[in-house]
């Protein structure tokens, strides 16, 4: 029994790396999940790629010689064409319990950028259902999933790591967009896609008054659903250079595989602008504007995810004690989650035993009634419940043992012994 | 009463260049260490200690001298315009307390006064009628604004570029500087180049206006047309122009740009209206405003010059 996870995250790989090992879609997912199954049939995946982390959990029941870390930063560098040496230092490598407690501060944003944003849960959400969808979960990530679900929400209740500014949005234009602008309700917001970062930071840009929002995505409906939703419009993106010309505000969250917006082509649009200031929130990963866009002329601000990392660290460092109670919360149902793991594999070990034991002393008691048939129904209980005893004390010594040493891990080499001395020859 | 005038009295101009001073230590404090209860009380009270004592020391200054601020001399001219900056400072910091409007301010308030100490503290060159006198507070007054507004928009062109370079580059130290807006800057930066002309341009007329009269066949006092502080503020003049003109008529013009004309304009009036005063000051220049001019000899000494002034006005 194993949980592996390989992760590339804000922490150790810069945006740059992240890009180019992102599963920026549905499309891309797809085809990673097909490349595992084909490789690694027996063992479970579930692929989480947001514009912060691209984190690879893996999992068998197998222990030791199942999936390794190998496998997986085989198969990231084969699936994204980047050779192993590119990342592998930049990657983190987690197994067992680090694994498990790697998840669970994901899940929390405890491991965000921005401390208790709310968007990892669902994003955390939509990768497990994304890789149920494709078959890839098995009985521990469903478990791990689930768990890591429910801590979740305890740390949200239990603490206050979700009060005030938790969204990457509200840092990003609290922090950036108000050091350029004195006041939104006079800017014009384009937003290019419309996902869930869109929206998020739709609302909160509408919270400080925004009240001209124009939404560009490739496909038309969404646009319009989005735009609808905050009384904005949605605009053909055929007419996005129109309205790069024209926004104040610009916050890109597609999940184009490609840059969207070249230099040449933002240049092309401030041309036909007055250059009036311009702050561009780049939330795509892969980024949707190339980096040298953001030196087009001294009024383009263009900050990718990476630039908020300086606030996001004095965010942190504001709620340290909130950090100490949610890690505290995490610690203990990692502990509850590894005792329910070994207890589950001892599980069937412990059923089989007990069941062999009573299939005995049902069969010897049934003889015994045959050669006595003048016992009465008292007589009968009586004996049946001292042979239980006698069964459950008998069973007693290597149950206690098996859960002694599920507490530490799994107990292979128990499990092993309890099946060759009891099952004689079963595996 | 007289306890009152006579403590007044001794009031130095060291006294709230050295309250300045502390509250200029504290904003560097508070810049890159956490903003503190104590410190901010610290500040509040030292800058309100110094900007009474500036306000006792101008008032003693004229009411010795029988004239307003503005009138009295050249260094009373620059304690104004600290004056008028410490003030600004004062009510900055209690309506926006996070922000480092005091890191900027503050050297260009101490800047103002150590300048001060160099330049000429003898009466301005007499001007003999009173409606020459009310003229001339005019023309004193609408240059020590203009002056105050070149100054203005120099300290928001420097906050604009450090902000901009702030949020362009993402520069490690200045992101410990809480700073208005760009737009709040940038607004700043060009509503204090358009005030700062139609100032300077009435001050300028007024001045001239002051030369015509001087020159009158029953005029006491004479003012030379090539007199530096004349030359130097039409220069400045002629500067601010340009900037407006730049600022007015190309709509392209960026914050940025913008700023950096400030910056040049703020320059140029350092060097060449302070400049001149400091030059005469030592007596290296002979200026009608730094009441040294040939014109004006007989005021060169403080305990004639005050008498002089109080007794003409007492006869108007």
């Amino acid at each position: 029994m194993n949980v592996l996870v390989v992760s590339c995250n804000h922490h150790k790989a810069g945006v740059q790396l992240r890009e180019r090992l992102a599963f920026p879609n549905a499309e891309k997912l797809h085809q990673a999940y097909q490349q595992w199954r084909e490789t690694h049939p027996d063992s479970e995946l579930v692929v989480l790629s947001t514009c912060n982390r691209v984190e690879i959990y893996a999992a068998d029941e197998q222990g030791n010689e199942g999936v390794s870390f190998d496998d997986i930063t085989r198969f990231i560098s084969k699936f994204h064409n980047v050779p192993t040496d590119e990342f592998v230092n930049s990657v983190l490598a987690q197994s067992g319990v680090a694994a498990v407690s790697h998840l669970f501060q994901v899940a929390c944003s405890i491991d965000s950028m921005v401390l208790g944003e709310p968007q990892i849960v669902n994003q955390v959400k939509e990768a497990y259902r994304v890789a149920q969808e494709h078959d890839a979960c098995g009985p521990l990530t469903n478990v791990l999933f689930q768990h890591a679900l429910k801590v979740s929400a305890q740390v949200r209740t239990e603490t206050g790591l979700a009060d005030g500014r938790v969204s990457i949005a509200s840092v990003a234009v609290g922090d950036f967009g108000k050091s350029i602008f004195s006041r939104f309700d006079n800017k014009t917001v384009l937003v290019i896609g419309a996902g869930e970062m869109a929206e998020e930071t739709l609302t909160y840009l509408q919270s400080e008054g925004v009240q001209r929002i124009v939404v560009a995505n490739r496909h038309r409906e969404r646009a319009e659903l989005l735009a609808s939703k905050f009384h904005g419009e949605a605009v053909d993106f055929a007419t996005l250079d129109d309205w790069l010309a024209k926004a104040d505000v610009i916050v890109s969250t597609t999940g184009a595989s490609e840059t969207l917006i070249s230099r040449e082509r933002f240049a092309a649009a401030r041309a036909r602008s007055n250059r009036h200031p311009v702050f561009i929130l780049d939330l795509g990963a892969p980024r949707d504007f190339a980096p040298a866009a953001g030196s087009v002329d001294d009024n383009v601000f263009l900050y990718d995810i990476d630039a908020l990392e300086e606030t996001c660290n004095r965010n942190r460092e504001a709620r340290e004690a909130e950090v100490q109670k949610a890690m505290l919360i995490i610690a203990s149902q990692t502990q509850t989650f590894m005792h329910e793991i070994y207890h589950r594999a001892t599980g069937p070990v412990i059923h089989r035993l007990r069941e062999h034991w009573h299939d005995i002393s049902r069969g010897e008691l049934d003889r015994l009634y045959r050669k006595l048939p003048t016992l009465d129904d008292p007589q009968r209980q009586a004996i049946e419940a001292t042979i239980q005893r006698i069964v459950n004390k008998l069973l007693h010594p290597p149950l206690e043992a098996l859960k002694d040493e599920a507490r530490a891990g799994v107990p292979e080499g128990l499990i092993h012994a309890i099946r060759r001395l009891f099952f004689f020859g079963e595996k | 009463m007289g306890d009152t005038v006579g403590f007044l009295a001794k009031i130095h101009i060291y006294c709230f260049l050295l309250s300045y001073l502390v509250s200029l230590g504290c904003e560097i404090l508070q810049a890159f260490r956490k903003h503190s209860v104590a410190t901010r009380v610290v500040l509040i009270g030292v800058t309100t200690a110094g900007l009474l004592a500036h306000t006792a020391f101008l008032l003693t200054r004229s009411t010795a001298s029988g004239l307003p601020p503005l009138l009295t001399s050249q260094q009373d001219w620059l304690l104004v315009l600290a004056w008028i900056g410490s003030l600004l400072y004062l009510v900055l910091m209690v309506l926006h307390r996070q922000m480092a409007h005091g890191l900027f301010l503050l050297p260009a308030i101490v800047l103002l006064i150590v300048i001060a100490l160099f330049v000429s503290p003898h009466s301005t060159g007499h001007l003999d009628q009173l409606a020459l006198r009310r003229l001339g507070m005019f023309h004193a007054a609408s240059l020590v604004l203009g002056i105050a507004a070149v100054v203005g928009a120099g300290i928001s062109g420097v906050m604009y570029l450090m902000h901009h370079q702030r949020l362009r580059n993402r520069s490690g130290w200045l992101q410990r500087l809480a700073l208005p807006s760009l737009e709040v800057l940038t607004g700043v930066n060009r509503w204090m180049v358009v005030f700062s002309v139609p100032c300077l341009t009435i001050g300028l007329v007024t001045g001239f206006i002051l030369i015509f009269w001087s020159r009158a066949p029953d005029a006491a006092n004479f003012i030379s047309w090539s007199d530096p502080t004349i030359v130097t503020t039409v220069l400045v003049w002629v500067s601010m122009i340009i900037v407006l003109i730049r600022v007015l008529l190309n709509p392209h013009q960026t914050g940025k740009a913008v700023a950096q004309l400030s910056i040049l304009s703020g320059g140029f009036l350092l060097t060449t209206v302070l400049g001149p005063m400091i030059l005469s000051g030592s007596g290296n220049l002979s200026t009608f405003h730094s009441g040294s001019s040939e014109q004006s000899s007989l005021d060169r000494d403080d305990t004639l010059a005050v008498p002089n002034v109080g007794q003409r006005e007492g006869s108007q």
